[in-house]
C-alpha cells in the first residue's frame, strides 16, 4: 500500500460570488521514502495539491476526491485526529521563510512549539532535540540561534530553522512548497541538498514543488507535470527530462535557457497559461499547443497509464518530443 | 537604544515647550481684557488698573512674560487662580485625583470591552461580526453628554445605583461615583480599541506564519493566543496609549455633566472665566501627559516587536 494515494482530487475556492475550480482531478501516488516533484507554472495548482494533504486550504473551499495516507482518509479528519495526523505524520516548508515564521517570537519557541504542546515534551528536552537538528541542518550555534529573532538571520539559515522544525516532529511526509525559490542563487542549492540528504536518510517520503524541471529531476524520483489544476504527465525524472511524453513538459524543458548555448530568441510557450477555471471543452494544452488536433480541441484526454508513468494528450504516441529544441515532431 | 530614547525625549521636551509658548501666545490673542475680567466690569480707577497690570506682569513685553512664566512654571509656581484667589497648583492638585481615578477606570473598562469584543467579531464571521460592528458605529456617534444624560436617567435617577453627580468622599465611594462616568466615556471609547483589535487579529490571523502554525497541528486556541493575540497586541497597544491621551483632555464633558471637579472641568470653567493662569496651567499639564505618552507607547512597541530594537540599535 502506498503512503500517500491521491484520487481524483477536486478543489474550488470562492471568488467574489462564483466558485472558481482550482484542481480539476489529481491522480498520484507516492511510496514511503519516496520523492516526486511536482512541477508546473504559477496557477497551475501545484502547491493547492499540497495544501490540500496538509489540510490548509481555506475554510470555504469545496474539495471532492480522496487523499489516503497510510489507508486513513485525510479529507474526513476533524479537529483532534486532524491535528494529531498535522503534528505527527507530515510537515510542510513553505515559499518564504521570512513570512512564515511569526517575526516577534524567538527561533528556540518556533522550534520547541510543536514538541512542547503537540507531543507534550519538556521545554528543555525539546531545546536539546532541536539544537542536534540544527547541528543536523548546518547550523552549528544552536544555543545562540534559539534566543535570536528571525529577522536577525537571512532567508537561508531561516530556511534551515524551517527544515530544522519540520524534522523535529520525524514526520513520514515532507511537504516542500518551492522551498528555495524565495532564497539567494547561491543558498538555492544548499537548502535543496540538506532537503534531499535529510529525506533520503531518514526514509522521510518528500512531496517538492517547483517550477524547474531540473532541479526536480536532480532531487526526485519521479516528477509530475501539471497544467490548469491536472496533471498532464508523470515519469521517472530521469526519463522526464530526456523524453518528454507531453507537449507541455518538452515546452517547459525547452523553454529553459542553455548556457552553452547563444541562440537569437529565448524559447517559450506561445500564449499564456491557462487556469483550471478557465478551461473549456477539449485538452486544456491545446492553445497553446503546435501539435493539437481537432480532437484535442473537442474532447478532453484522460490521464493514461502506460509502463513507467503516464500521460495526458492524444497524440503522445505519435510524437516523438525533444527536450532541448523544444520540440519537434 | 539609549540613544534613540534619548532623542524621542528630546522631541518631547521641545514639542512641550513649543506647546507651551502657543499656549501663553493665544490666550493673550483671545478677545477679552483680563483687567476687566479682574476689576468684575466696575469701573476702577486707573491707579487700580496699574497695580492689578503689575501684579500679573500684564504691562512687561510678550516674551519676557513668557520666559518669566515658564521658568515659574518649571519650578512649580503656575501663579493664583484670579477667580478664586489660591494658588493654580492647590487647584490642580484638588482636581487631579478625579480625573486620574476617572481615566484609570475608563481605561481598563475601555480595553477590556474593546479587545473582547473586537476578538469576537474578528473571528465570528457573520451576524455577531455585523452585530458588533454596528454597535460600534452607533456608540461611537453618540456624543459623552447624551450618554451621559442616558446613564444618569436610567442607573442614577430611575433605579438608583449610583449617584447622581459629585465625586464622592472616601476611595471606595469615589470609585462607585464614578462608575456611570467612566462608563459614559467607555461607550464613546471601546469602538476605538475594538475596531484595531478586530482590524489586526483578523489580518494577524491571514499571515503566512499562522499558517504554518496550523501545519504544525497545534490547537486554535493555542494560535490564536500564542501568533494571533501576541502580535496583535503591538497595534492595540498603540491605539491604548492614544487612548489614554484622549481620554485625559476628554473627560471634560462627562465631568460637567456629573458635576465632577476634575481638570476637564477646571479647564472649562478657567477659559469660560477669563481665569487665565489657570487654563494656562492645565493646558500645558495636558500637552505634557501628550508627549510623555508617546515616549511611552514608543518605549511599549519596543517592548513587543523586537524588530523596533534592531532598527533602535542599528541608529
Amino acid at each position: 500500500m502506498s503512503l500517500l494515494s491521491i484520487k481524483d482530487l477536486k478543489v474550488s475556492l470562492p471568488v467574489d460570488k462564483e466558485r472558481r475550480v482550482v484542481l480539476r482531478g489529481i491522480d498520484l501516488e507516492l511510496e514511503a521514502g519516496e520523492s516526486v516533484a511536482i512541477v508546473g507554472e504559477s496557477g497551475s495548482g501545484k502547491s493547492m495539491t499540497a495544501r490540500a494533504i496538509a489540510r490548509l486550504l481555506p475554510r470555504r473551499a469545496v474539495v471532492s476526491g480522496s487523499i489516503l495516507f497510510d489507508g486513513r482518509q485525510v479529507l474526513d479528519l476533524k479537529d483532534a485526529a486532524l491535528r494529531r495526523f498535522q503534528a505527527a505524520e507530515m510537515a510542510m516548508i513553505f515559499q518564504d521563510p521570512r513570512v512564515h515564521l511569526n517575526p516577534v517570537r524567538t527561533i528556540g519557541d518556533f522550534l520547541v512549539e510543536g514538541l512542547v504542546n503537540t507531543r507534550g515534551s519538556s521545554k528543555k528536552a525539546a531545546e536539546h532535540k532541536v539544537i542536534e537538528l540544527l547541528d543536523e541542518v548546518g547550523i552549528p550555534d544552536g544555543t545562540r540561534r534559539l534566543r535570536q529573532y528571525p529577522h536577525e538571520l537571512s532567508g537561508g539559515l531561516l530556511q534551515r530553522v524551517m527544515i530544522a522544525a519540520a524534522l523535529a516532529s520525524e514526520p513520514r511526509l515532507l511537504l516542500a512548497d518551492e522551498p528555495s525559490t524565495a532564497l539567494d542563487v547561491s543558498t538555492q542549492s544548499d537548502v535543496m541538498a540538506i532537503i534531499d540528504d535529510l529525506c533520503k536518510s531518514r526514509g522521510m517520503a518528500l512531496m517538492f514543488i517547483t517550477h524547474d524541471l531540473e532541479l526536480a529531476a536532480a532531487i526526485c524520483d519521479r516528477t509530475a507535470v501539471m497544467y490548469a489544476g491536472q496533471i498532464v504527465e508523470v515519469q521517472g525524472s530521469t526519463d522526464l527530462v530526456e523524453h518528454p511524453r507531453h507537449p507541455y513538459s518538452a515546452g517547459l524543458l525547452g523553454a529553459k535557457p542553455n548556457v552553452s548555448r547563444r541562440v537569437q530568441r529565448l524559447n517559450a510557450i506561445p500564449g499564456r497559461p491557462r487556469a483550471a477555471f478557465e478551461v473549456q471543452n477539449g485538452c486544456a494544452f491545446s492553445d497553446r499547443c503546435r501539435f493539437a488536433s481537432e480532437e484535442c480541441i473537442a474532447s478532453e484526454p484522460t490521464l493514461k497509464h502506460e509502463p513507467g508513468g503516464a500521460v495526458r494528450c492524444f497524440r503522445a504516441d505519435d510524437l516523438i518530443l525533444n527536450a532541448t529544441e523544444g520540440a519537434v515532431l | 537604544m539609549g540613544r534613540f530614547l534619548a532623542r524621542r525625549i528630546i522631541i518631547c521636551v521641545l514639542t512641550v515647550a513649543g506647546a507651551s509658548f502657543v499656549i501663553f501666545a493665544s490666550l493673550y490673542l483671545a478677545p477679552g481684557d483680563p483687567i476687566s475680567f479682574l476689576t468684575a466690569g466696575r469701573p476702577s480707577s486707573p491707579e487700580l488698573r496699574a497695580a492689578l497690570a503689575a501684579q500679573y506682569h500684564l504691562d512687561d513685553p510678550f516674551l519676557h512674560r513668557y520666559l518669566q512664566w515658564i521658568t515659574d512654571a518649571f519650578q512649580g509656581n503656575f501663579g493664583e487662580s484670579i477667580a478664586r484667589r489660591r494658588p493654580v497648583l492647590d487647584l490642580i492638585f484638588a482636581n487631579l485625583p478625579t480625573t486620574i481615578l476617572l481615566v484609570i477606570m475608563t481605561l481598563i473598562l475601555v480595553v477590556v470591552v474593546g479587545v473582547l469584543f473586537g476578538g469576537i467579531a474578528a473571528f465570528r464571521r457573520g451576524p455577531i461580526d455585523d452585530g458588533i460592528m454596528a454597535a460600534m458605529t452607533v456608540s461611537l456617534a453618540t456624543p459623552a453628554f447624551v450618554s451621559s444624560i442616558f446613564l444618569i436617567s436610567v442607573f442614577a435617577v430611575g433605579l438608583g445605583w449610583f449617584p447622581v453627580f459629585g465625586p464622592g468622599t472616601d476611595i471606595g465611594d469615589r470609585i462607585h461615583h464614578l462608575v456611570l462616568p467612566a462608563v459614559a466615556l467607555t461607550i464613546a471609547w471601546w469602538p476605538v480599541i475594538g475596531e484595531t483589535a478586530r482590524a489586526s487579529m483578523r489580518e494577524e490571523h491571514e499571515r503566512e506564519h499562522v499558517e504554518t502554525a496550523r501545519s504544525r497541528g497545534l490547537t486554535p486556541q493555542h494560535i490564536v493566543r500564542r501568533h494571533v493575540f501576541r502580535n496583535a497586541a503591538i497595534p492595540i497597544s498603540t491605539v491604548i496609549g492614544l487612548s489614554f491621551a484622549g481620554l485625559v483632555a476628554g473627560t471634560a464633558i462627562v465631568e460637567s455633566a456629573f458635576q465632577l471637579n476634575g481638570l476637564g472641568s477646571l479647564l472649562i470653567t478657567s477659559v469660560t472665566g477669563r481665569d487665565f493662569p489657570v487654563a494656562q496651567a492645565v493646558a500645558l499639564l495636558l500637552v505634557t501627559v501628550f508627549a510623555v505618552t508617546n515616549v511611552v507607547v514608543d518605549l511599549l512597541y519596543a517592548a513587543l516587536d523586537p524588530r523596533v530594537q534592531t532598527s533602535w540599535s542599528r541608529k
